[in-house]
């Protein structure tokens, strides 16, 4: 339902009980078939998808660092992500190609897979500070230090480019589901697809973890292994979904939190897929507050959450103070 | 039947730790804790590791159920090399209670222990009504059946720690390692602890646990692995290492030594020395008046010039007997014991009737500063 509402809003009010119809044919208006087909249902389903992988890599990442305030933003991950990016436009820009302009299919699973690169890249760095330094805090300070670093490269990046693509790129860090159209989302897809398989398969595996290190292994649980498979899915999560809508705030965070308050459980093979529809959720959501502003005017995506998500963040660290963290 | 055997087993830490080094080779940075061991763990037996805080009892539990690279010698779990198997093997074999304390979040009692069936189970599985059974098995043995839908965030750290001894039981492994699960524990449920797990000995497993709770130990174990600072692992039946003073030398500081004849750590006394003879027929009423004697810092044994002061005990039935004095007022305890005691000191040969303890007390004060 939220999906057809989001269909629906946007500068040209379409009915949503149309919808359907234009979905399915038989529409009698060709201008909303093309907004809809062109623009509108990219749009949502990248919100969807982006929503749900930006959700579940938080919900990993929160359970890799048996940390409640853990995710793809917090941790400087989509920074790192963004710098890989970054890197394949600067190369691409040589050839002349405009920022995610004129890339083939080629160029958009170089973009996502650099792009996951750099988040992969982050979440090692921090793992290995993370091991010195326990509690939440440092972490999050780490996290914060690290997205600076990443950002200050990308900043310098941004530096050497040209002008046009400055602006182009400004436009992506406010991030947006928008910027994907019909013929990239196989990508999107597969990549999102791909960290949700390698995580489905050992749910129990990653409650384990709630042990600790040395009390999941004492349960047969490889962790190094599981830690792996929690680094590449969560990493090519984030990544895939930072390279085509930007750096996109909170969300990472925020669904797996509603996800355990929702459901109240700890266990994963309830949290994963509760986290996943938290997230799309919460991304149709957003994606349909920035249309509603009057005047016609799409508010950027990234303000928008950080409005909701900051209060939200600063309720959790209130509340790990008194209750052990059970968020 | 041999569990776990480990020979010339040598324990510490690599100068820099990154795995095992092959043959032998050492290098001079090494921390050696210990060297050249000879253990055996057999099936029914309480094991209990005593030794100080620091002197390396959990470096050697870390060592001997694989979670820290060996420096020499080997360690075997039920005939395999413990390096050789992988987490999933161990953890049939070796169930383990460690002190890492953890977050269990919205996880409850019985998915807590759920945990121990995991190496029995597929990953994706959910437990099994087998798995369920012996979930509840493990619960009741420790006696938490009640409090299977309780959340684990919310017990208190005994309540905590016997749900950490069941999932350890819910692996179902011949062989149980517990790296000192009476830590932050209070005195009843620190009891509690070993007795359950003397239970388990007397059912069948190996168990080995470290501690560095004395009497407990001394109580309740089958045998001591003893850390001694300079002897190294002193190995034996409890009673046998009490009398060749072992205990003695391995706990002895400057500022308390151990009683071999009541088995607890004693200071020595500030006190000016008097010397008091205690008498009486009742022991309840007899060891705790003698507490209270040595408490104060004096001694049961008769002095140079003799002994200062006499007590005698009387259970207040024989008290009762007799008419004129009243017995004390029941506080309605079960259990509750009642005394009267005369008194007499060494310079003024009249005798006092008290009625508890704390006048017994006042009476033994007097002695050492007389206040008319």
């Amino acid at each position: 339902m939220l999906f057809a509402l989001d269909l629906a809003a946007g500068s040209v009010p379409i009915p949503p009980l149309r919808i359907p119809a234009i979905l399915f044919g038989g529409a009698d208006n060709p201008a909303w078939v093309a907004i809809i087909r062109i623009f509108r249902l990219p749009k949502a389903i990248t919100a969807l998808v982006g929503g749900a992988s930006l959700a579940v890599s938080g919900l990993m990442l929160q359970t890799l660092f048996r940390n409640p305030l853990a995710g793809p933003d917090s941790l400087g991950i989509g920074a790192g992500a963004s710098v890989g990016a970054g890197l394949v436009v600067i190369f691409a820009g040589s050839s002349g190609s405009a920022f995610l302009g004129q890339l083939g299919l080629a160029g958009y699973t170089a973009l996502a897979l650099a792009s996951a690169l750099g988040a992969a890249l982050v979440l090692l760095v921090i793992l290995a500070i993370s091991r010195r330094l326990a509690g939440t805090t440092s972490l999050l300070i780490t996290g914060i230090l690290v997205g600076y670093f990443a950002g200050s490269v990308l900043a310098l990046l941004v530096f050497f480019a040209s002008p046009q693509k400055v602006q182009v790129y400004l436009g992506w860090t406010y991030g947006s589901f928008a910027g994907v159209t019909l013929d990239r989302i196989p990508v999107l897809l597969g990549g999102c697809l791909l960290g949700f398989i390698v995580l489905g398969r050992s749910p129990r595996s990653f409650d384990a973890l709630v042990l600790g290190d040395r009390g999941a292994e004492s349960v047969g649980i490889d962790v190094r292994r599981v830690r792996r498979r929690i680094i590449v899915a969560s990493a090519i999560l984030a990544g895939v979904v930072t390279a085509f809508c930007g750096p996109i705030a909170f969300l990472g965070i925020a669904a797996p939190q509603g996800a355990r308050r929702l459901f109240r459980s700890s266990a994963h093979r309830m949290l994963l897929p509760g986290s996943a529809l938290l997230g799309a959720f919460f991304a149709l959501f957003a994606d349909i507050l920035t249309q509603v502003a009057p005047g016609g005017i799409a508010l950027p995506l990234n303000p928008l959450l950080a409005l909701l998500g900051a209060p939200l963040i600063l309720s959790i660290v209130l509340r790990s103070r008194s209750s052990e963290g059970r968020a | 039947m041999k569990l776990l055997t480990a020979r010339s087993l040598d324990v510490g830490y690599l100068a820099r730790g990154r795995g095992p080094r092959k043959g032998g080779r050492r290098s001079d940075g090494d921390r050696l804790i210990f060297s050249g061991l000879e253990l055996d763990v057999p099936s029914e037996r309480f094991i209990v590791l005593l030794g100080p805080n620091g002197s390396g009892k959990s470096t050697l539990i870390r060592s001997l159920s694989g979670m820290q690279p060996l420096i020499g010698g080997s360690v075997e779990i039920l005939g395999r090399a413990l390096a050789r198997l992988d987490a999933r093997e161990r953890a049939k074999s070796l169930a383990l209670v460690l002190t890492e304390r953890f977050d269990a979040g919205w996880f409850d009692v019985f998915d807590i222990v759920a945990f121990g069936r995991l190496p029995h189970e597929g990953l994706g599985d959910e437990a099994g009504p087998d798995d369920s059974r012996i979930i509840r098995e493990s619960l009741a043995a420790v006696g938490m059946a009640d409090f299977e839908r309780r959340l684990f965030a919310e017990l208190s750290d005994g309540e905590r720690q016997k749900v950490l001894i069941a999932r350890a039981l819910a692996q179902a492994t011949p062989l149980l390692i517990l790296d000192e699960p009476t830590a932050f524990l209070d005195a009843p449920a620190r009891s509690e602890i070993f007795h359950l797990l003397r239970k388990q000995a007397r059912a069948g497993k190996g168990v080995l646990m470290s501690t560095h709770e004395v009497d407990l130990a001394l109580r309740e174990a089958d045998e001591v692995w003893l850390v001694d600072r300079d002897k190294g692992l002193v190995i034996g039946a409890p009673e046998e290492l009490v009398l060749s003073g072992a205990i003695g030398a391995a706990f002895d500081g400057p500022e308390l030594s151990f009683d071999a004849a009541t088995a607890r750590f004693v200071a020595p006394s500030t006190a000016p020395h008097r010397a008091i003879a205690v008498s009486g027929e009742d022991a309840v009423g007899l060891a705790w008046t003698v507490r209270l004697v040595e408490r104060l810092g004096m001694s049961l044994d008769e002095g140079p010039k003799g002994y200062d002061a006499e007590l005698h005990v009387e259970s207040a039935a024989a008290l009762g007997d007799r008419p004129g004095e009243a017995p004390l007022a029941a506080n309605g305890n079960r259990g509750e014991r009642r005394f009267a005691w005369k008194a007499r000191s060494g310079g003024q040969g009249r005798e006092l009737h008290l009625s508890t303890l704390s006048e017994v007390e006042a009476f033994l004060r007097a002695l050492v500063s007389p206040n008319p």
